[in-house]
């Protein structure tokens, strides 16, 4: 059973140096308390059972009596302490995902089975941001490691981990070989052996796809898919993700301050164009930051508010104020409607800028398109918040609490990229984080739709379906997204 | 001679020195940053903090001098991506690149040469247009559509070669399959450098053959192939060592398309990861490397071309 990842791993979740292609190892090596349910909603891993306190500060876990490490040792309540207290929330190490935990003040331990999360604000989301790359590691391997991103033996070697395969060899630049963990508390798993291997180029992805070398991959480049359905070695499989594509408008150019601006955008990007030719239908139009995977939660009467409609668009801009001029750009004060958008070179980020560009000429505001490599990119837009307008996307846990990304303390340098606040939109955002009471926290999380495709802080863009390309014979494999699927390996089998 | 290569070993090191130092100042001033500070999903306080673990703080020179002092003693420093030494990482992937290009030049030259015989011997004839559009394509065909239009062809058509890695996973000591997975990169690296192979012979042989000492040994009636091989070829060659020397930085760029294609673990895609993600020791490393191989390819090919022909002599 092989699969790509498209470079060299980091096997520790919480590495700084943990990207996409670590997430894949990392998921299937260490276990976390809770990992995402085939309804993406929290299911048990290592933590048999979770309850919140009644005041909503802590959250109290019971961990498996009976799980071990792969060198034999049992996993207690002092991996979790270690995991959190010296790992994650030591601001000084800038550990990966950190930023999730933020409301989580110290992990206590109740007894060597159970242990308890104190919180500086409730945060009832606890339960699934654990099983978004939270892996729960070994105390007694670090032990005596003065700086734990350095500890090669580990993260870049023969890892002692806790799921269901163990590293059996990594070969850098090459592949990392996997077999059963025989220490495992689960069930024994079909596969003798997982191999991920170090495929860098996507279109030898597919290629090795069709020659039977990979058993099940990713499909970034979606236009090739319907050649890749034709095959008959694999079969091809569209999944729900928690992402959705967003066009940031910085809040600190006064043009995109008034909401009307912003809905003639929403107005006049054909967003369902985007998902035909870029995606080949795979996904929807967005209009809250909220995804129709979430079932609980999302609201589906939003979906028809801004379809594509440019005289609406042209209508909203001239009640704003904005005034045909001679060349056919709107014009204010004698100032033409004119910005940059900033481009990083990634995924499907070109050719959707560039289809968002022919849209609001068309309603008269000229965008001039940017293109950058991704790391200068990253410096300039998300780092130094030096930029007008750009498209980009958010892949966030399995919860509805997206307060990370919109909330006004998050403003000009965290997760709020347009930097929009209001304080209407922040009290939504407590609630939902807040609130325990899933009636009450569903409402909450409706009023926070409507809230957002209302007043857009984002311009919402489109939700995109992952393509999976499986070889004909895996089988076994849960109806949910690869990264996801790899907390579940051990159901796969491979037919004869 | 010897006072010569001595010499023309110190003028290297001196070119290492300040490629290293340019390397480094470029690097640092290039746009972005190390990976881990430029994500999406790091915040503020991340980047501040892994800012200050990795020094990034200090100032340029600073770090520079760093380097170097470490540099002096062999130690190239540890590399941002994977906290490993740089050594370590190039030492891993340096053979592999060195198999690679060394198969490509072997197969260049083995093939190029007596291509460009023929094509010199029979100037203007169809074998010569044959050998002239085939150099001019290998040339223009970009390597990654090459590599992928052999891929499809013969490991998802035909199923006859791997199509990535330089050894099937847990076949590492089967050298029947590492070969297998050589032929199709090496192919096409050496796509990149045989046209020039074939079309340097060529011409230096058309130079070689109408020279006055060609035509004496014709007309004291020596067999034409005495005459193309036995004089003519062996003065002509002496040239084609020359383009051996420049070939090398041509094979170096070309293994970064080659092995981005083909999944393999050689410099190149190392070279690309590193500038990618800003991995600034190692990038330096790798600079400083690739060009200590460069200049002493070139050194090698200079003492050669005196020895082969020993009318040159260094200065």
């Amino acid at each position: 059973m092989t699969i790509p990842i498209a470079a060299d791993p980091t096997m520790n979740p919480w590495h700084p140096n943990a990207f996409l292609e670590s997430i894949f190892v990392n998921r299937v090596l260490f276990d976390s308390l809770t990992r995402p349910g085939k309804d993406l909603t929290p299911a048990p891993d290592l933590a048999v059972s979770w309850e919140s306190a009644s005041d909503g500060l802590s959250w109290t876990f019971k961990l498996k009596d009976n799980a071990k490490w792969s060198d034999g040792q049992a996993i207690t309540a002092d991996d979790v302490l270690f995991t959190f207290n010296d790992i994650v929330l030591k601001k000084e190490l800038g550990a990966t995902g950190a930023g999730n935990f933020a409301a989580v003040k110290s992990v206590e331990a109740i007894s060597p089975t159970s242990v308890k999360f104190n919180l500086v604000r409730p945060f009832s989301a606890l339960p699934s941001y654990l099983a978004y790359n939270a892996g729960i590691l070994p105390k007694h391997a670090f032990q005596g490691q003065a700086d734990p991103w350095a500890f090669t033996a580990f993260n870049k070697g023969m890892p002692i981990s806790s799921g269901p395969f163990k590293v059996e060899s990594y070969t850098s630049g090459q592949s990392v070989v996997l077999a059963r963990n025989d220490a495992y508390f689960g069930g024994k798993p079909y596969l003798d052996k997982v191999v991920f291997k170090v495929v860098p180029d996507s279109n030898t992805q597919i290629a090795q796809a069709l020659s039977g070398e990979l058993s099940i991959m990713i499909m970034d480049n979606k236009a090739a898919v319907d050649r890749v359905k034709s095959a008959a070695q694999v079969r091809v499989e569209p999944r729900e993700l928690v992402q959705y594509y967003w066009l940031s408008l910085n809040q600190t150019d006064p043009r995109f301050q008034d909401v009307r601006v912003r809905q003639a955008f929403d107005y006049a990007i054909d967003r369902q164009a985007i998902v035909t030719t870029i995606e080949k239908g795979y996904g929807k139009p967005a209009n809250s930051a909220i995804v129709p995977a979430f079932k609980a939660y999302f609201d589906p009467s939003h979906d028809s508010q801004y379809a594509f409609n440019a005289d609406k668009a042209k209508q909203l801009l001239s009640d704003a104020g904005w005034q045909a001029g001679p060349d056919g750009v709107l014009q204010k004060a004698g100032q033409p409607f004119q910005f940059t958008m900033d481009v990083g070179q990634r995924g499907v980020l070109q050719p959707t800028n560039e289809l968002i560009q022919q849209n609001l000429k068309a309603v008269g505001i000229q965008a001039d398109l940017n293109s950058m490599e991704w790391n200068a990119y990253i410096q300039k837009v998300v780092v130094s918040r030096d930029y007008t307008a750009t498209v980009n996307w958010w892949v966030y846990p399995n919860d509805p609490d997206v307060f990370p990304y919109f909330h006004s303390s998050t403003a000009g340098k965290g997760f709020n990229i347009p930097g929009f606040k209001d304080p209407q939109l922040d009290d939504l955002l407590t609630r939902v984080q807040t609130e325990t009471d899933l009636t009450k926290r569903k409402q909450a999380v409706t009023e926070l739709q409507t809230f957002m495709a209302d007043n857009l802080p984002y311009i919402f863009l489109w939700y995109p379906q992952e393509i999976d390309v499986i070889n004909a014979n895996l089988q076994g494999v849960p109806d949910i997204n690869l990264r996801d699927n790899m907390h579940y390996v051990v159901e796969w089998w491979l037919k004869k | 001679m010897l006072r010569i290569a001595a010499q023309r070993v110190v003028q290297g090191v001196i070119v290492l020195v300040l490629v290293s130092a340019i390397t480094f100042l470029l690097v640092n001033l290039a746009p972005g940053g190390p990976s881990s500070l430029m994500r999406m999903d790091a915040t503020p306080e991340q980047r501040e903090a892994l800012t200050r673990r990795l020094g990034l703080d200090q100032p340029v020179p600073v770090r520079y001098l760093q380097w170097f002092s470490g540099a002096l003693r062999g130690d190239l420093g540890i590399s941002l991506s994977s906290n490993e030494p740089v050594a370590f990482r190039i030492a891993q992937r340096l053979p592999n690149t060195l198999l690679l290009a060394g198969t490509a030049l072997v197969v260049s030259i083995l093939v190029g040469i007596p291509l460009g015989v023929v094509a010199a011997l029979r100037r203007n004839s169809l074998p010569d247009f044959v050998v002239a559009i085939v150099s001019v394509m290998g040339v223009s065909v970009p390597a990654f559509w090459l590599g992928i239009i052999l891929i499809l062809a013969f490991s998802v058509s035909l199923r006859l070669l791997p199509s990535s890695g330089i050894a099937g996973t847990g076949n590492e000591g089967d050298l029947v399959d590492r070969l297998q997975h050589l032929v199709l990169p090496a192919l096409v690296l050496s796509t990149t450098v045989l046209p020039y192979v074939v079309r340097f012979t060529r011409s230096a042989l058309l130079d070689v053959l109408h020279q006055d000492y060609v035509r004496t040994a014709t007309a004291k009636g020596l067999s034409h192939v005495r005459v193309v091989y036995g004089h003519a070829l062996r003065n002509a060659l002496v040239p084609v060592v020359s383009i051996v020397g420049t070939l090398v930085p041509r094979l170096v760029g070309g293994s970064v398309v080659t092995e981005a294609v083909f999944g393999w673990p050689g410099m190149g895609r190392l070279a690309v990861e590193a500038a990618n993600g800003r991995d600034y020791p190692l990038i330096v490393g790798i600079t400083v490397i690739v060009a200590a191989v460069v200049v002493s390819s070139s050194l090698v090919v200079d003492l050669a071309y005196s020895w082969l022909d020993p009318r040159i002599r260094l200065t």
